[in-house]
């Protein structure tokens, strides 16, 4: 264990060593990340300044909308770097909010996986380069509810949860995918009779006593821990993350994949049309996109790296469930489908009756 | 002459510059706004349209529907209590700190004060974890047969009031304890040495003289009440939508600016009917005089 880590830092100083000549470019500027919340570990912030002798200064969001909202408020001039999920990034491409990426700048782009590269929602990569991925499944406390199926019926089903508080995402195509898949559909539903009966169980589940709220992935966990909720939605990351640093509170609380389906998603890295330092962000997102750094991002906030060459140095509780799901979850995962127009407005009217009510 | 004109001129200039740039035209902007159509990813576009106000009042795809009937009325409701119970607390509180020796007054104003210094959200937080499931409070609840032994107080629309009602707290006993400390008692006095009931002390000695206190404290709780966002969102449970959550939600999650532009406007519109309501109100206990404005 030891000499292998002894082995690891011994690469890093080696690589920065060997990178050391390039680096004077960028002296004394400064990159603007604007991500998630406990995403990135602090000392790859570290290594990429003393790299590059530059200043990174980091600003969060909580949801893609948040992050979106702010873009389109004059944040497409002010961050450099940007990490939206992967239904969010059509819809900043099809804004203008972004700007190609210049695949000469990133010698790591091959380092992705497969199913990384290309996706659906950005073909050939020309604007986005994965960052990490997860699942947002079902987390509940065994202490409350005793040994429950892997289904959303612990959400929905009044049966297998008659009277523990539990609560709903509260992104509204999370909730609705997860109604959906509850239903019989996917959870990637998109017609629009799907979608309204997914609407009536997430407001009949609403309308329970037990109903304690539409609560996000992170803060539900805290919940759990705490007792004020039984059952709720979350982030296997999140839920390893956390587990790790309270086995104790944790050891009855449990993350599956529901059997009828749930979300796999990706957070990517983007630059936004106006980035205050185009050429600096091309260099952290390659950065990132380094097999050892790519590591170590995932070792340190417990998410799947989507990058191949990283994969043998990730440590051995990420390389299992449900940090990496089995085949056969990985059947019934699906991305959440990226929405427009009408489409868009049709959901969100009906996310507006759920909450209204 | 001149000169005072253009003195006067200039000390109003910098107020006029703050009110124009931080009030008027971010109002302008938001007016425009709601008077334009919703793009495709939510985001204000042309044409000009009066979408945003058809689906404000309730027309969808599936039809109407009273949802934001409900959200204004809950708003409205939740307001009106939350108000009504800071009165009751705030008016012997104030009368309570007027009374101790002076020494004691300012300590007593403080510790009044004080909690507001922290975040409302820490606050918020504060509140959910005294009311969480297994607390002393919510096991009381739960042994009285208010809730189920399994849910806590919190998340609910109690805890959504008692929020509203701590948050705001200070603002009424403050202009209150102003009124009370200028007080004239021998007129509370004589109307004891008239054989005045108790009832008819408070209605026509205290009352009348502290009704501007009163009224400036309501101004100050019920408006900012209205547009509440972070105890309905931390404590409510998804039950306690309020009008500032819906504006909120549309420029964030739900994404659809025209909409929460709209939503913004009847809540300033909502507002000013409310001041008026309170402002005729205060002319009839008052006696036709403007407590109000």
């Amino acid at each position: 264990m030891r000499s292998s880590l002894l082995r690891r830092h011994l690469a890093a100083l080696i690589l920065s060593l060997a990178a050391a000549p390039a680096v004077a470019q960028f002296e004394g500027e400064t990159l603007y990340l604007f991500n998630w919340s406990q995403y990135m570990d602090p000392s790859i912030i570290e290594a990429f300044e003393a790299e590059h002798e530059v200043e990174v200064v980091e600003n969060y969001f909580n949801s893609n909308g948040e992050m979106f909202a702010k873009l389109q408020a004059g944040g497409v001039s002010q961050y450099d770097v940007i990490v939206p999920s992967n239904y969010f990034v059509p819809r900043l491409i099809d804004s203008g909010l972004v700007q190609p990426l210049d695949h000469d700048k990133l010698s790591n782009l091959d380092n992705l996986l497969d199913k990384f590269i290309d996706p659906a929602f950005d073909p050939g990569n020309r604007y986005s380069a994965a960052y990490q991925w997860g699942t947002t499944g079902l987390v509940y406390d065994k202490a409350a509810l005793g040994e429950v199926p892997a289904t959303w019926g612990v959400l929905f089903d009044p049966a297998l949860n008659p009277d523990q508080p539990f609560a709903v995402a509260e992104d509204s195509q999370v909730a609705l995918g997860a109604a959906c898949a509850y239903q019989g559909a996917d959870y990637d539903c998109t017609s629009r009779d799907a979608l309204e009966a997914a609407a009536r169980e997430v407001l009949a589940a609403k309308q329970r006593d037990n109903f304690a709220g539409f609560i996000q992935g992170t803060p539900v966990l805290q919940q759990l821990v705490r007792g004020s909720v039984a059952a709720g939605m979350t982030y296997n990351g999140d839920y390893l993350f956390y587990k790790s640093e309270d086995p104790e509170g944790f050891a009855d609380i449990e993350y599956v994949i529901p059997e009828e389906g749930a979300e796999i998603w990706v957070d990517n890295m983007m630059i936004p049309a106006e980035a205050p330092n185009p050429a600096l962000a091309h260099a952290f997102i390659d950065f990132i996109l380094d097999a050892e750094v790519g590591a170590q991002l995932s070792n340190w906030n417990y998410y799947s790296s989507p990058n191949e060459a990283a994969l043998p140095m990730l440590e051995p509780i990420l390389q299992e469930p449900p940090i990496t799901p089995t085949d056969e979850e990985m059947a019934v995962l699906r991305f959440i489908p990226s929405l427009k127009g009408d489409d868009l407005q049709f959901v969100q009217q009906l996310w507006r009756e759920v909450e209204s009510r | 002459m001149r000169g005072d004109s253009r003195q006067l001129l200039l000390t109003l200039l910098p107020g006029v510059g703050v009110i124009t740039v931080f009030l008027v035209l971010p109002s302008i902007y938001l007016v425009g706004m709601a008077f334009l159509s919703t793009g495709p990813y939510g985001l204000p576009t042309g044409p000009v349209s009066l979408q945003a106000f058809r689906e404000l009042a309730g027309f969808g795809f599936l039809g109407w529907s009273p949802g934001n009937l409900y959200t204004l009325l809950r708003s409205i409701g939740q307001t009106l209590l939350a108000t009504i119970l800071v009165i009751l607390i705030a008016y012997p509180a104030a009368y309570y700190i007027t009374t101790r020796p002076v020494p004691w007054r300012p300590v007593l104003l403080l510790a009044v004060v004080v909690p507001s210094w922290t975040n409302q959200v820490i606050r918020s937080v504060g509140w959910m974890n005294i009311f969480a499931p297994g607390t002393p409070v919510s096991d009381l609840a739960a042994a009285l047969g208010l809730i189920a032994p399994e849910m806590g107080l919190f998340p609910s629309r109690f805890a959504v009031i008692v929020g509203l009602v701590y948050n705001f707290l200070p603002f009424m006993i403050l202009p209150l304890y102003a009124a009370f400390e200028r007080l004239d008692t021998a007129q509370v006095e004589a109307a004891r040495d008239l054989y005045a009931t108790p009832w008819a002390v408070f209605r026509h000695a205290v009352l009348p003289q502290t009704l501007p206190g009163l009224m400036a404290g309501t101004v100050l709780v019920a408006i900012p009440a209205f547009g509440m966002y972070v105890v309905t969102e931390l404590l409510g449970g998804g039950r306690s939508l309020m009008v500032g959550n819906f504006v909120a939600r549309q420029f964030t999650q739900a994404g659809n600016w025209p909409l929460g532009a709209a939503g913004a406007l009847i809540m300033i519109v909502v507002t000013l009917i409310g001041l008026k309501v309170l402002r005729d109100l205060g002319r009839r206990l008052g006696g036709d005089r403007e407590v109000v404005l």
